[in-house]
């Protein structure tokens, strides 16, 4: 931290008394899961709101994951936590008990067998053994709430992302649901194949408005499909490192007009993407102010099988100062309302923003 | 009185969908035309078709059609946000526009 920390004044904290604090719990005699939070908590007193601690089990769980893919017994979405221990789907995993359910992106998850859908400790009653059913109360916006009974399996493979033409016209949706799947540059590879297949494309509408971030080998090959060359750098304590994205044109992904919707859920290289295609004049952004919280971790290993994820780098976009976006966000140059639990696809106020822009061009 | 009557029928049927357009055509003399159209439309495949001819899902937004859903004022005018306090980031120099 010392050494390393991309803020050399710790953010106006003291942070050897914040270590020293923390020092002496643990030498009082923490177990497991005691220092698993004390870890997080000493973190989350530098307040730069990203950088994390994993616990060996956590670290674990990731990492099955990156090498394997999702491989977990449940109903097969993928969920943006919302306040009140609810959940919105952001996507459905195909062939999965939600598909065959009717559950669809944007609908809420209320309640399982009555009770909450998550705790506060990240335990998500919607997964459980294989074979069980459970009663889940759900809500698609517009409609009343009504309860459904579906039966956990096993559900593997990647976040799916999703995308559509809209009817009437070459324009294209891609929503990008994480930057953490090291599939989705692939997948919107294949989106963007699929859809240039009956003709160039007159507008491209990337959703980003739940994209929690991720890695820079899914974000720079998903930025190459709209640009190219140098876009910024990544500056530590270190020195600077250019981030230069390679292009590969999809049909006429390159020059197609874009609208990036994005808002409070757009994190970390969520920011990032976002504010790149709108530095680089490719896209006009839709929705509300991004989370602004675009520094770079970098993991450190501890002897335990824990770690910790510290913010080493500040992201300086081409032509602003290092860490531009750094809490206020990229600002979006057409306001509209981005809660993602308050409409479906059909209802969506962003997305009928972005095609009337895209139609206007 | 020579009465020519025409019977047009166009079906098309495409995919699950159909449309069909039938014109009939009744004249009477050249003094006296009578015209009827009947436009039937069974279904249109176009509308009711979910995907593209390549396989591409249909958004179901509809420009025209769909309408948007009204936001509570809470979400249309949401309070000013607080901005995080800023750290001082590493030093470095500015990369010109110009190398965009």
């Amino acid at each position: 931290m010392n050494g390393h920390y991309a803020y050399p004044d710790f953010r106006g904290r003291d942070w050897a008394a914040i270590r020293t604090t923390y020092r002496a719990m643990v030498e009082d005699g923490l177990d497991g899961a005691g220092l698993a939070v004390a870890m997080q908590n000493m973190l989350d007193e530098l307040g730069d709101e990203h950088s994390y601690y994993q616990s060996p089990q956590a670290v674990q769980a990731e990492e099955e994951i990156r090498q394997k893919g999702q491989n977990y017994t449940g109903i097969g979405v993928f969920l943006l936590p919302l306040p009140g221990a609810r959940g919105a789907v952001i996507s459905v995993f195909p062939g999965s008990p939600a598909m065959e359910a009717g559950l669809r992106p944007h609908d809420l998850l209320l309640e399982v067998d009555g009770g909450p859908i998550m705790e506060a400790d990240g335990t998500n009653h919607v997964r459980g053994p294989a074979g069980s059913s459970f009663t889940l109360r759900i809500q698609r916006p517009g409609e009343e709430p009504r309860t459904l009974t579906l039966t956990r399996r096993a559900i593997s493979g990647s976040t799916p992302i999703e995308y559509c033409l809209v009817r009437g016209t070459r324009i294209g949706y891609i929503l990008v649901p994480t930057l953490a799947d090291e599939t989705i540059d692939d997948q919107v590879r294949t989106a963007l194949q699929k859809m240039v297949a009956g003709g160039p494309l007159q507008g491209l509408v990337i959703d980003n408005r739940v994209d929690g971030g991720g890695s820079s080998s899914v974000a720079k090959p998903l930025l190459g499909f709209f640009t190219n060359g140098l876009q910024g750098r990544q500056v530590s304590r270190d020195g600077t490192t250019d981030f230069t994205i390679a292009r590969e044109d999809i049909g006429n992904s390159q020059s197609v007009p874009l609208v990036v919707l994005a808002g409070p859920d757009t994190v970390s290289f969520g920011d990032i993407t976002t504010g790149v295609l709108a530095r680089s004049g490719r896209a006009i952004v839709a929705g509300a102010p991004t989370r602004g919280n675009a520094e770079l971790l970098t993991r450190s290993d501890f002897s335990d099988a824990s770690r910790a994820w510290i913010a080493t780098f500040v992201f300086q976009p081409v032509g602003l100062a290092p860490g531009a976006w750094e809490g206020v966000g990229v600002l979006p140059s057409v306001s509209v309302p981005t809660r993602w639990d308050l409409f479906n696809e059909a209802t969506d106020p962003a997305l009928a923003k972005a095609v009337e822009l895209l139609l206007q061009r | 009185m020579r009465r020519l009557a025409h019977l047009t029928l166009l079906a098309a049927l495409l995919g699950s969908g159909a449309w069909a357009v039938i014109a009939l055509r009744s004249e009477a003399g050249a003094a006296t035309t009578h015209r009827v159209t009947l436009i039937g439309l069974a279904s249109d495949s176009a509308a009711l078709a979910t995907t593209d001819p390549n396989g591409v899902r249909y958004c179901a937004y509809v420009p025209g059609e769909s309408i948007p859903a009204q936001m509570p004022p809470e979400v249309t005018n949401p309070p000013p946000r607080t901005p995080r306090a800023a750290g001082s980031p590493p030093a470095a120099k500015a990369v010109p526009s110009a190398t965009q």
